[in-house]
C-alpha cells in the first residue's frame, strides 16, 4: 500500500465503480419521461434529443430501466402522451396493416389486477384470490419472494436472491407462475416457471442470441411472450420456452419493450412510443394496428395504455392527458371504443378493474395534494364514489390491487418507509400486513 | 454551462425543444451521480427517469435569475436517490453490493487500488456521493453544497469528513486532495 492517495485516484476508483448505462440513455430517458408526463407537447423532446445526440434515426431501441407498472397483467396504465388526431398507420419500415383477424371471444384469467406500482418502489407483488399471493420483498443484502395464502397472516420465503435482484412476477393462476429476475440487478435475466404454487421452480429458457430481456407476458403455462432491446424483438413461445419465434425479426422497433399484453394466444396490445398510442394485434404478435379511439371533448393531446378484457367483449382502455384520467370502454372485443369517461380526482393512472361495471382507482399519492383513497365505479363509469383511506400520518397509497370488489391491496409509503395494507371491504378500510423481517 | 440561459428562458416560454437540450446532457452525470449512491444499473438508470420527470414538473419553480440547471438537477438526482433507498425495505443498500463489480485484470495488479476500491466502498453513499461531486465531476464547493442542500461551508464539512473516513479505512494513508 502507498502512503499517499490522490484525488485523481479517487476519481478513478470511483469512476470504475459505475457500471455503463444502458445504450442510449438520454433518448431512452428522455422518451420515457415524455411517456409518462403525460401532456402531449412533451412529444417534441424526441426531434430536440436527435438535434442534440446527432441521431437520425431515435427509433428502434430504447427501453424502460424497469417493467412499467401498466405492463403487468391486468393492471392498466398510461404515462405518457398521444396527440388525439385520427392515428397515423404505423411506420412504413414496421408491418403497419390493421389486423384484419376478427377477435375471438377468448376465455381469460380472473381480473387479478396486480400491484399498480411504479417503477422504484423497491417492492413488488400479485395477488391471484383475496388470501393468495406473493410480494417481493428487499432487505439488506437479499431480495426474496413471500407468498401468503392465508391474506397476509403468514409468508412463507419461496425464493431469495442477492440484495439488489431485479424480479418481474407474472402468475396465471394461484398454481401457475413466472418469475423472471436479474441476481444483484446486473448480468443476464433469468426466468423460471411454477406450476405448485411456488414450491418448485424450473428453468424456462430464454430466447437464444436475444438481446437484453425488458418484458413478459404468458397467457398459460406454456404460451407467452418476451421482449428483448438490443436487437429490439418479441419472442413467442408455445412450449415453455423450449422453442421461441421470433416475430419482429427487428423491424418492428420499440412498442414491445415498452410495455405489452396479450390477453389470449392472439389478442395484445402495445405502446408505440414514437405515435403515443396503443397498439393491438389480432394474430399473436404478428401484425399490428393502432386502436382506434373518440377523442376527448376538450383535450388536445393524451395518451392510451394497454387494454384490459374481462372477456372476449368486454373491456376497458385507460387514458391519460396529464391533468386527468379517462376510460374507454368496449364490448365488442376493442373493434370500437366509447366516449371516455373522466375518473374524478385522478391525476395518475393507477387502475384496478376488477369486472366490467367495477373499477378502482388510486387518488392522492405521494406528493399528490389530494387525500390518499381510492375512487371507485360500480356502474361501469357512469358514477364515481371516493372512499378516503384510514391511513395514519403522512402515509400514502403508492399501489393498488383489487382481486374482486371487496378484497384489495395496496402498498404504502410515508416517512414510516414502504408498507402494505389489505382491504375487505371495497377500500373502505385498510389494515396494515405485516411482512418478516428480511436479511 | 453558460449556454444555460438562454435554453432556461425557451422553456420557460414554453418550448418544448429547449427543455431535451438543456436536459439531455446532464442525463448521463445523473445516472453517474446515482450509482455512485444506489450501486446499481437498474436502480440508477430508474432514478434518473424519475429525476427528469420531476425536473419537467418542478421547472416552473427554478428561480428566475438561475443561470445553470446542473446543480438543481443533480439535487434532485440525489433525493430521488435517497427516496428510493428509504423505501427499499428494511434498509438501504449495504456496500457489499458493489463487490460484484467487474475489475479489470490490470486493476487487481495494482495493490494501491484495490485497497482505495475497497475503503471507498467502505464509506457511506452520502459521503461516496461527495467525493465524487468534487473529485469527478469538479463541481465547486457552492455548487455540491446545492446538490447536497447543504451551504459552500456545509459542503466542504461534507467532503473534509468524507475524507477522514476514506482515511480511517486506509489504515491512516494520507489523502492528497
Amino acid at each position: 500500500m502507498t502512503d499517499r492517495i490522490t484525488a485523481r485516484e479517487i476519481a478513478s476508483t470511483l469512476e470504475k465503480e459505475i457500471e455503463p448505462p444502458g445504450q442510449r440513455l438520454s433518448e431512452r430517458t428522455l422518451a420515457e419521461v415524455a411517456e409518462r408526463a403525460g401532456e402531449g407537447r412533451r412529444r417534441s423532446w424526441l426531434p430536440a434529443l436527435a438535434a442534440v445526440l446527432l441521431a437520425a434515426a431515435v427509433v428502434a431501441t430504447f427501453s424502460l430501466g424497469r417493467e412499467a407498472f401498466l405492463t403487468r397483467s391486468h393492471s392498466v396504465g398510461t404515462p405518457g402522451a398521444r396527440s388525439t388526431a385520427v392515428p397515423t398507420p404505423l411506420a412504413s419500415q414496421q408491418p403497419s396493416a390493421q389486423p384484419t383477424t376478427e377477435p375471438s371471444p377468448v376465455s381469460t384469467p380472473p381480473p387479478t389486477a396486480a400491484l399498480g406500482l411504479r417503477p422504484g418502489l423497491g417492492f413488488d407483488g400479485w395477488f391471484v384470490t383475496p388470501d393468495s399471493g406473493w410480494i417481493v420483498a428487499k432487505g439488506n443484502t437479499s431480495t426474496s419472494l413471500l407468498r401468503t395464502t392465508d391474506a397476509g397472516a403468514h409468508w412463507s420465503s419461496q425464493r431469495q436472491w442477492p440484495g439488489g435482484t431485479v424480479v418481474r412476477l407474472h402468475f396465471l393462476d394461484a398454481s401457475s407462475g413466472f418469475v423472471a429476475f436479474q441476481a444483484g440487478g446486473q448480468g443476464g435475466w433469468a426466468l423460471e416457471r411454477t406450476l405448485d404454487g411456488g414450491g418448485r421452480w424450473t428453468r424456462v429458457p430464454l430466447p437464444a442470441a436475444a438481446g437484453q430481456f425488458k418484458h413478459l407476458d404468458f397467457v398459460s403455462r406454456d404460451e407467452g411472450w418476451v421482449a428483448t432491446q438490443d436487437p429490439v424483438s418479441l419472442h413467442h413461445t408455445t412450449d415453455a420456452g423450449a422453442h421461441w419465434e421470433n416475430l419482429t425479426a427487428g423491424q418492428l422497433g420499440g412498442p414491445f419493450i415498452n410495455g405489452f399484453r396479450f390477453d389470449s394466444p392472439i389478442r395484445g396490445w402495445a405502446f408505440h412510443w414514437t405515435n403515443w398510442n396503443t397498439i393491438q394485434t389480432l394474430d399473436g404478435g404478428r401484425t399490428w394496428g393502432f386502436v382506434q379511439l373518440p377523442q376527448i371533448p376538450g383535450e388536445s393531446a393524451s395518451q392510451t395504455g394497454l387494454a384490459v378484457f374481462f372477456d372476449g367483449n368486454s373491456g376497458v382502455l385507460p387514458c391519460t392527458t396529464g391533468n386527468s384520467v379517462y376510460l374507454y370502454r368496449s364490448n365488442d372485443g376493442g373493434r370500437t371504443w366509447t366516449s371516455p369517461v373522466k375518473v374524478p380526482n385522478v391525476n395518475t393512472v393507477n387502475l384496478a378493474p376488477v369486472s366490467p361495471e367495477v373499477w378502482f382507482a388510486m387518488t392522492g399519492t405521494v406528493g399528490s395534494p389530494v387525500p390518499t383513497g381510492v375512487e371507485v365505479t360500480l356502474d361501469g363509469g357512469r358514477s364515481w364514489l371516493h372512499r378516503p383511506a384510514n391511513l395514519t400520518g403522512d402515509t400514502r397509497l403508492t399501489g393498488l390491487d383489487f382481486v374482486s370488489p371487496s378484497h384489495g391491496w395496496a402498498t404504502t409509503l410515508g416517512s414510516a418507509g414502504p408498507g402494505l395494507v389489505r382491504t375487505t371491504d371495497g377500500g373502505q378500510t385498510w389494515a396494515e400486513v405485516r411482512l418478516p423481517p428480511q436479511p | 454551462m453558460a449556454a444555460d440561459g438562454a435554453l432556461i428562458d425557451e422553456v420557460r416560454s414554453g418550448s418544448d425543444s429547449a427543455f431535451g437540450l438543456l436536459f439531455a446532457p446532464l442525463i448521463e452525470p445523473g445516472y453517474r451521480v446515482a450509482h455512485t449512491m444506489l450501486g446499481s444499473r437498474a436502480e440508477a438508470e430508474d432514478a434518473v427517469q424519475e429525476a427528469v420527470l420531476r425536473a419537467w414538473r418542478k421547472f416552473g419553480t427554478l428561480r428566475a435569475d438561475t443561470t445553470s440547471v446542473r446543480a438543481w438537477f443533480l439535487a434532485i438526482v440525489v433525493n430521488q436517490c435517497r427516496e428510493m433507498r428509504r423505501r427499499r425495505w428494511f434498509s438501504v443498500l449495504k456496500v457489499e453490493r458493489l463487490e460484484g463489480a467487474s475489475r479489470s485484470p490490470i486493476e487487481d495488479d495494482l495493490a494501491t487500488l484495490s485497497d482505495l476500491r475497497r475503503a471507498l466502498r467502505q464509506l457511506r453513499p452520502e459521503q461516496r456521493l461527495v467525493l465524487y461531486l468534487r473529485f469527478n465531476l469538479d463541481l465547486p464547493a457552492d455548487e455540491v453544497g446545492r446538490v447536497l442542500g447543504v451551504s459552500a461551508g456545509g459542503a466542504r464539512t461534507h467532503l473534509h469528513r468524507a475524507l477522514k473516513a476514506l482515511r480511517v479505512e486506509m489504515n491512516g494513508t494520507e489523502v492528497e486532495a
